[in-house]
Order: C-alpha cells, then sequence, then structure tokens
C-alpha cells in the first residue's frame, strides 16, 4: 500500500504578486488623481467686489425683470448717445416701448416703477443718472442706470482707451432711495448701493469651456 | 461686318462685363453662417442685401440632439463668420468647425455674449439652472440683435452703419409688436397666473410679460419624463394649482394627454422657435404666435375666475 506523500509548496514570489497588485494599484490611483487635478477646467468667471452683486442669484424675479430691461435698453440708449449726443429723455423711452420704462403690463407686474433722468456733465464726462423706485409698499429695491462717457478724446486729449465700462446698473435694496450726489464708485459704494453684474452668455460659456 | 453683327457683339461685351461685375459684387459680400432660426432671422434683419445668410445645418432638425452630417462639414468651408447661440443647442456648431478644421479661421460671433442670462423657474429639483433659450423672447432677443450688429459691424466696416441703423429698425419693430400683445392683456385687473411648461424654455418668454413659470414637467433639457417622474409631476401640479399647462410641437401627446387627464388642466402650445424654413420673418411669426398664445391663456383664466 502507497503511502500518500504531503508536500508543502509555497508560492515562488513569497507574497510579492501582492504587493505588484498594491503597488500597480496604488500607481493607477495616483495617475489619475493627477490626470483629473492637470484637467480641472478652473472657472473663468470673474469674482465680484464686495460692492457688487450677481443679478441671476441676488435679485428676486421681479427685479430680475427690471433689470434685464434696464440692461438691454442701456445699449440702445448709449448707442444713440454715441450717434447723435443725446441722452433719451424717459418719456422717449416711453415712446420707444423700451422696457422697464414703457408703462406696459409687465411694467405693473414688475413693481410700477417710476423713472427720473438726471444729467450731470463734470469737465470731459458725460454723466446721466436714470434712477427708477417701485409703487410705495413694493418689496423692490431701487435701481440706477449710470452712463459715464469720457469725452476726453474727443477734445484733442491723447488718451485713447475709457477709463470706465460706458454704463453702469446699481441697486439699493430701500425702496425710496435717492442717487449719491457724487456719481462715482465710491459715492455709490458709501451710499450703499451695490453695483448689479448680469451673469452673461459670455460668463457661461468660459463657465462651460474654461 | 454688318452693323447687326457690331450692335451683336457689342450687347455681348456688356452683358458680359455686367456679369462679371456683378460675380465680384457678390463675391465681396460676407457669407454668415446661422445655427439656429431665430439667427437667421436676426441675420438676415440686419444686414440685408449686403451679406449672403447661410444656415449651417438644413431644416427640421432637432437642435437638442443634432449630429453633425458630411454636408454641414462642406458648408461652413464657405463661411466668412458663424453666429452662434453658444450656451446650449447649438454644440454641434463647434464639432462642424472643428471636423471642418476651421477653427480659429473664422471669426464666430456669440449672440448671447451680454445677455444677462435667468435660471429656469419652477425647476423640480429646485435648482438654479441657466435658461439657455434667450431667443424665445422680444427683450434678450434685442439684446443679441444688438451684439451681432455691433459684431458684423466690426468684421465688415464698410457696412457698419448700415448694419446698425437696421438692427435699430428692426428691434423697434419686434417692440411694436410685443407691444400689441400687452395691450391685449393691458385692462386685465392684476391676478395671480400660474402656469406650467412640459419644457424648460420660456422663462424669457414670460418675464417679457412680467410672469414666472411655476412648474417644468420634463426632467432635465430634452429628456421625457419617466413614469414615476410623471407620476411625482402630475401631484406635484395638482398641488399648485395651476391655470395653463403650456406644451409644444415635438413633446410626445401621450405625456400630456395623460397629465390633462388626471388633473383636468387647459393644455396651450408654445413654438421652441427652431424648426421649419429659414425666412427673415420665421422670428416674428414664431414669437407672435407665442405672445398670441400666452396672452389667450391669460385672458382665459382671467375670465374662469371671474366666472364668465
Amino acid at each position: 500500500m502507497n503511502k500518500t506523500s504531503r508536500q508543502l509548496v509555497s508560492p515562488s514570489g513569497k507574497g510579492r504578486e501582492t504587493m505588484y497588485v498594491l503597488f500597480a494599484a496604488i500607481l493607477v490611483a495616483a495617475t489619475c488623481a493627477t490626470l483629473i487635478f492637470l484637467n480641472q477646467k478652473q472657472s473663468a468667471v470673474a469674482g465680484l467686489e464686495s460692492f457688487q452683486i450677481r443679478a441671476f442669484s441676488d435679485l428676486n424675479d421681479k427685479e430680475l425683470a427690471v433689470f434685464n430691461g434696464l440692461y438691454t435698453a442701456a445699449v440702445e440708449i448709449n448707442g444713440i448717445h454715441d450717434d447723435e449726443e443725446e441722452w433719451l429723455t424717459v418719456k422717449q423711452l416711453e415712446g420707444e416701448l423700451m422696457p422697464p420704462f414703457t408703462k406696459d403690463s409687465s411694467w405693473k407686474k414688475s413693481g410700477k416703477y417710476t423713472w427720473d433722468r438726471v444729467l450731470r456733465p463734470a469737465g470731459s464726462m458725460d454723466i446721466a443718472l436714470y434712477t427708477g423706485h417701485p409703487e410705495k409698499g413694493k418689496k423692490m429695491g431701487s435701481f440706477i442706470l449710470l452712463f459715464l462717457h469720457d469725452h476726453a478724446k474727443k477734445q484733442g486729449n491723447a488718451r485713447t482707451e475709457p477709463t470706465h465700462a460706458p454704463y453702469e446698473i446699481w441697486y439699493h435694496p430701500a425702496p425710496g432711495k435717492t442717487a449719491p450726489q457724487v456719481a462715482t464708485d465710491q459715492g455709490f459704494i458709501s451710499a450703499g448701493w451695490k453695483e448689479v453684474i448680469a451673469y452673461s452668455g459670455e460668463d457661461e460659456v468660459k463657465r462651460v469651456k474654461g | 461686318m454688318s452693323r447687326i453683327k457690331i450692335f451683336t457683339l457689342a450687347a455681348l461685351l456688356v452683358i458680359c462685363v455686367s456679369s462679371q461685375a456683378l460675380a465680384q459684387e457678390q463675391g465681396k459680400k460676407l457669407v454668415i453662417g446661422t445655427t439656429l432660426h431665430p439667427y437667421y432671422s436676426f441675420v438676415t434683419n440686419i444686414v440685408q442685401d449686403r451679406a449672403i445668410v447661410q444656415p449651417l445645418i438644413g431644416e427640421g432638425f432637432n437642435p437638442h440632439n443634432y449630429r453633425p452630417q458630411p454636408e454641414d462639414i462642406k458648408r461652413v468651408m464657405n463661411l466668412d463668420v458663424l453666429v452662434v447661440n453658444g450656451i446650449g443647442h447649438d454644440e454641434f456648431a463647434m464639432e462642424i468647425l472643428g471636423a471642418a478644421q476651421m477653427k480659429g479661421k473664422i471669426p464666430v460671433i456669440f449672440a448671447n455674449k451680454d445677455v444677462s442670462l435667468i435660471p429656469v423657474a419652477g425647476n423640480m429639483d429646485d435648482l438654479k439652472i441657466v435658461n439657455p433659450h434667450t431667443f424665445i423672447s422680444v427683450t434678450t432677443s434685442i439684446q443679441q440683435i444688438h451684439t451681432i450688429a455691433a459684431a458684423l459691424a466690426e468684421i465688415d466696416p464698410d457696412n457698419a452703419k448700415y448694419y446698425k441703423k437696421n438692427a435699430r429698425k428692426y428691434v423697434r419693430k419686434l417692440r411694436k409688436l410685443k407691444a400689441k400683445y400687452m395691450q391685449r392683456i393691458a385692462d386685465l385687473p392684476d391676478m395671480e397666473f400660474r402656469c406650467a411648461t412640459i419644457h424648460g424654455g420660456y422663462d424669457y418668454l414670460l418675464q417679457d410679460f412680467g410672469l414666472q413659470v411655476t412648474a417644468v414637467i420634463e426632467p432635465n433639457h430634452g429628456l421625457k419624463p419617466t413614469a414615476n417622474q410623471l407620476a411625482k409631476t402630475i401631484k406635484k401640479i395638482k398641488a399648485l394649482d395651476v391655470d395653463v399647462i403650456f406644451t409644444e410641437m415635438h413633446f410626445p401627446d401621450k405625456y400630456v394627454d395623460t397629465i390633462h387627464e388626471e388633473t383636468g388642466i387647459r393644455i396651450r402650445h408654445l413654438s421652441h422657435l427652431t424648426g421649419g424654413s429659414y425666412t427673415a420673418d420665421d422670428f416674428e411669426k414664431g414669437i407672435e404666435a407665442n405672445m398670441k398664445a400666452l396672452t389667450d391663456a391669460l385672458v382665459e383664466a382671467h375670465a374662469i375666475k371671474e366666472g364668465k
């Protein structure tokens, strides 16, 4: 009768395979983490200053409607001033059926804002303010569409680039807030106004594409 | 040579020279590509006969799921400039440019560059998602028309004044069109108007009228709801007490019918403005139909609330 013999065979690698697999897993994880880090799209959307708010997220839906109307009207008011050197009056804007000035059904639903135009020329600066206040009792803030046109170039000054955006929109949560005496950033900021920044298509493209 | 022969030769010479001059004149014209239908209308109204407007892709496509075709690549190679929405619906344009190796070779005008975007209202998940349907509105279309006109004026300075003048005339026309529908509802007493839309594409249109969408039915852009989501939606619509549901042409009737049967709420149609033929007045016709549907719904909702 043959006796069964037993022999214990130990793995040739003596546990090295486990180490290899573990090492490979760590290598894959590290490579993935590095690639993900390198390929991350940095948000190219500009951050806001402390005196700025974002229309998209910081205004209520009715205020956002007023802002969007104002933001679109600004392009045309600005263009007409460039061509004809006049600031359209509130009556003219109503006549042009431009929101948020024209008194239509949307105007009624969006706070019935009363608008006022004030011109404040200062040296080479041509300044116009369109200030809007909602009807009493509405939980909406005040808006100012501010135009700052620097005509220094036209007067022979060597400077060719404008030092300021042609227009800005400012917001104050108080419905009856009047415009500050000094139409500078500091004047607005110290009076508690916030500059409203649109979340634009350009911002969205930068966010998506990096 | 007889006089008749001389006259005939002279006439032929004049025709040849004129044709050549015309061809050269046409050769100078910018060829401007557009993606979605409204952009064809915007650009055509801005440039009139001083440029050639060329739709990038054929009629009758669904922008939500369009895949570039070989003929699109041929078309893009003839363009001098391309106008896109750029924030949704026409990503295919970039794919076509890439496939034709035209990226960076022609200027691309992002019509939404300066548009102030708003979130999709009534989103079932209460998330603040950017709404890319800026072309279904008069106000945000006007902003885009100004952006396109300004960009074209830089590219084609000889016609800059002409483009800007046409843009101003066109936006006035659009504002008048909107005013006509504003007038329809001018005397309605202030009331709460609650509406649901199948597709989350009408926030800008409703914003034009000082309104807001209460709920959006489709779970995500271009996606159809599952049975579970539909049941959840029906429950939510019942709770929200909406006056009307706006559906659209391409949405399957079975969903709308189910919602109508379960809730009893009236259904009206809005257009996404991205179908049909490419014409200069396509946008005006489409947006007018939408404004009519919206104001009809408002008048009807008011009559029901007044018990008429």
